[in-house]
């Protein structure tokens, strides 16, 4: 199967789309401002008109792309295109001031690259083993999964529990109004006839990633980065560079991969503690953050295997491993695919085909990265004012054109307002968004457990599964405050 | 707007949205083969919402409390005047564009020519070459949009046709 989606993916319409998605992915991870979700949210109304496994091919390599294409500008600029590159500037920068700049960029392209080729490996290997067993789990089992991720992103994922949770229930009780999923009744709407259908998943996904985004970096427009010239003398690694990290890049890219397949964590972690790890583990601790090799390896493996990472679980339980996942879900729904462990079952050739798109993306990415970076580099200097119009007017034509409704345009501007104020609040967007996706999913199995045994919640708490599951989701909410009190003890 | 004032903004807008489903949940018929019925999760989670609500807000007033005990201020963060000015102005072209649209009082194609190009100026300053930048992208990026949409994805876009 997997050979024949290899194929599938290798026919030259389906390659040009997914070479444009890569390319699109690394231009927009480079410029400062701008990020693979916002790419994302905002092609998913383009991919309506296009066949499904070509649609998920071109995000996923936008995926793969974006996440990488974040190294240009922090070890040029001094400015992370994406979140998750914050790390690579550390090391990245100082290396390329002290006139290495290619060969700094080389090491992140070729760590990067390692780091989605192992993730892959993982993807491949382990979706469909957990797949299989996500199939034998209750609906009470699901149920508390879902609700275990989401104590789990709002813990991990956000800097604030608290703010993390209750960002992750507004995007649950967002996703409410409409029809209800289990019964079919009209709820929440208010009297508004429009609300009938409830807010539909693009609206709400633009705003609340490019919408919120333009507002925010609005505010930033007078930033100037540092500008560093480029040179390509380095970009290619020998065979002895390749050697001397290779156990760093294989450690950091397991770690990313393992990151990755936790609900919600994302790329940004999975890179900061791959680096740390691998700055515990060097021999010249103290050069990292002055230009050290180990470290933009570490940063670049880490954040490009939570690539694959967080394709696991998507893949096998329906559940996003990230918020670029919950957008890919909301874009599967969009083509009438059900997410779930069933997706195999249902849809093997969707799933084949999203993994067999992940690898052909990884490649192409190593290819473009080298050969375009000098052109890239250009277009990552644009300034940022030319950039905001045009990408909101692609939001409200976007937006418009899914439904043809001017209803769901002004759903997309309240979610931006809404996704500003959480951001401008300390509240993370990724639980919002993934609250939004999952809540549904969680509702429907919850009253689905409940319908068959009668109302009892008995058997949901006898059950070990889900008991595991909210033993763990009841210790990630007390564990930070139960090391604070202890911490204040000791300090007393 | 700074940071406290918009985690305030933040939990009172989330209690008050909370507020407003529990009302609307209410009033839903409770469930006859299904036990919970429609309203129950929307009311919990709206309960659920309103706990940790409270729960920021407090934490935040015993903070910044602290902060003020211990002499400390917060940094404030200040946006420059040119800069409120752009975003305000963004804003209101990007309200009024989409306003327009929906009362259909002009074509796609002038509406979305003239609220980049003035977004443009807005945000890039008025001199030969931002205005000939301005110009030149204002006119390409709508008739490419209107082009590929309505040629090729078969959508109307939009405004008056």
């Amino acid at each position: 199967m997997l050979f024949e989606s290899l194929l599938n993916v290798l026919s030259p319409m389906h390659f040009l789309v997914v070479c444009i998605g890569v390319f699109l992915g690394i231009v927009v991870g480079a410029i400062p401002g701008l990020s693979g979700s916002m790419l994302i949210a905002l092609t998913v109304p383009v991919t309506y008109y296009m066949l499904s496994d070509q649609a998920i091919s071109l995000l996923v390599a936008m995926y793969v792309g974006s996440i990488a294409g974040g190294l240009i500008s922090a070890t040029l600029l001094r400015m992370p295109g994406t979140p998750s590159s914050v790390v690579t500037t550390l090391d990245g920068y100082p290396m390329a001031r002290d006139g290495q700049p290619g060969k700094a960029l080389g090491i992140g392209i070729a760590a990067s690259f390692a780091g989605g080729m192992v993730a892959w490996v993982a993807l491949a290997l382990l979706s469909k083993p957990l797949s299989v067993l996500a199939l034998k789990l209750t609906s009470f089992n699901y149920f508390a999964l879902i609700m275990t991720a989401m104590v789990l992103i709002a813990s991990i994922g956000g800097k604030d529990l608290l703010k993390g949770l209750l960002s992750g229930f507004l995007g649950m009780l967002a996703s409410m109004p409409g029809v209800d999923p289990s019964v079919g009744q009209l709820r929440l709407t208010f009297e508004i006839g429009n609300l009938a259908s409830g807010f539909q998943l693009l609206p709400v996904l633009v705003g609340v990633f490019a919408v919120s985004q333009i507002f925010n970096d609005l505010l930033n427009l007078n930033r100037t980065p540092d500008n560093l010239a480029f040179r390509a003398s380095g970009l290619l690694l020998s065979m002895r560079d390749w050697l001397r990290n290779g156990w760093n890049m294989l450690r950091s890219s397991l770690i990313g991969t393992v990151i990755g397949i936790l609900p919600g964590v994302g790329a940004a972690v999975g890179s900061m503690i791959a680096y740390s790890t691998a700055k515990s583990f060097s021999r010249t601790p103290e050069k990292f953050g002055e230009g050290a090799e180990e470290g933009i390896v570490a940063a670049e493996a880490g954040n490009s295997s939570t690539v694959g990472g967080a394709l696991i679980p998507l893949v096998a339980l329906g559940i996003p491993g990230s918020v670029i996942d919950a957008i890919l879900i909301g874009a599967l729904m969009i083509h009438q695919i059900q997410p779930g462990p069933m997706l195999f079952v249902t849809n093997p050739d969707v799933i084949w085909n999203l993994i067999a798109a992940n690898l052909v993306a990884t490649i192409l990415m190593f290819v473009m990265m080298l050969a375009l970076t000098p052109y890239i580099a250009r277009i990552a200097r644009i300034p940022t004012g030319y950039l905001l119009p045009v990408i909101m007017l692609f939001c409200v034509v976007g937006t418009f054109a899914l439904n043809n409704s001017i209803f769901d345009v002004w759903v997309m501007l309240a979610f931006g307002v809404v996704g500003v104020l959480l951001e401008r609040g300390g509240f993370s967007l990724g639980p919002f968004v993934i609250g939004y996706v999952l809540a549904p999913v969680a509702e429907q199995n919850l009253r689905q457990g409940l319908m068959i045994t009668g109302g009892d919640i008995g058997p949901m708490l006898a059950d070990p599964i889900s008991l595991v599951l909210f033993a763990i989701a009841i210790a990630l909410v007390v564990w930070p405050y139960a090391v604070e009190a202890r911490r204040r003890k000791v300090a007393q | 707007m700074s940071k406290p004032a918009a985690e305030v903004f933040a939990c009172l807008m989330t209690i008050m949205l909370s507020g407003m489903m529990i009302y609307e949940a209410s009033m839903l018929p409770p469930g006859s083969f299904d036990p919970l019925g429609s309203g129950s999760v929307p009311l919990v989670t709206s309960y659920i919402l309103i706990f940790l609500a409270l729960a920021v807000l407090i934490r935040g007033v015993v903070a910044r409390r602290n902060e003020e005990g211990d002499g400390y201020v917060g940094q404030r963060e200040t946006a420059s005047g040119l800069t409120m000015v752009r975003v305000g102005g963004f804003v209101s072209l990007t309200v009024l564009y989409v306003a327009l649209s929906n009362l259909k009082v002009l074509h796609f194609l002038p509406m979305s020519i003239g609220f980049l190009f003035a977004a443009l100026l807005l945000l890039n300053g008025v001199c030969r070459r931002s205005v000939l930048v301005s110009g030149v992208v204002s006119i390409l990026i709508p008739a490419a949009l209107f082009f590929c949409f309505t040629k090729f994805f078969t959508v109307d876009l939009p405004g008056a046709f």
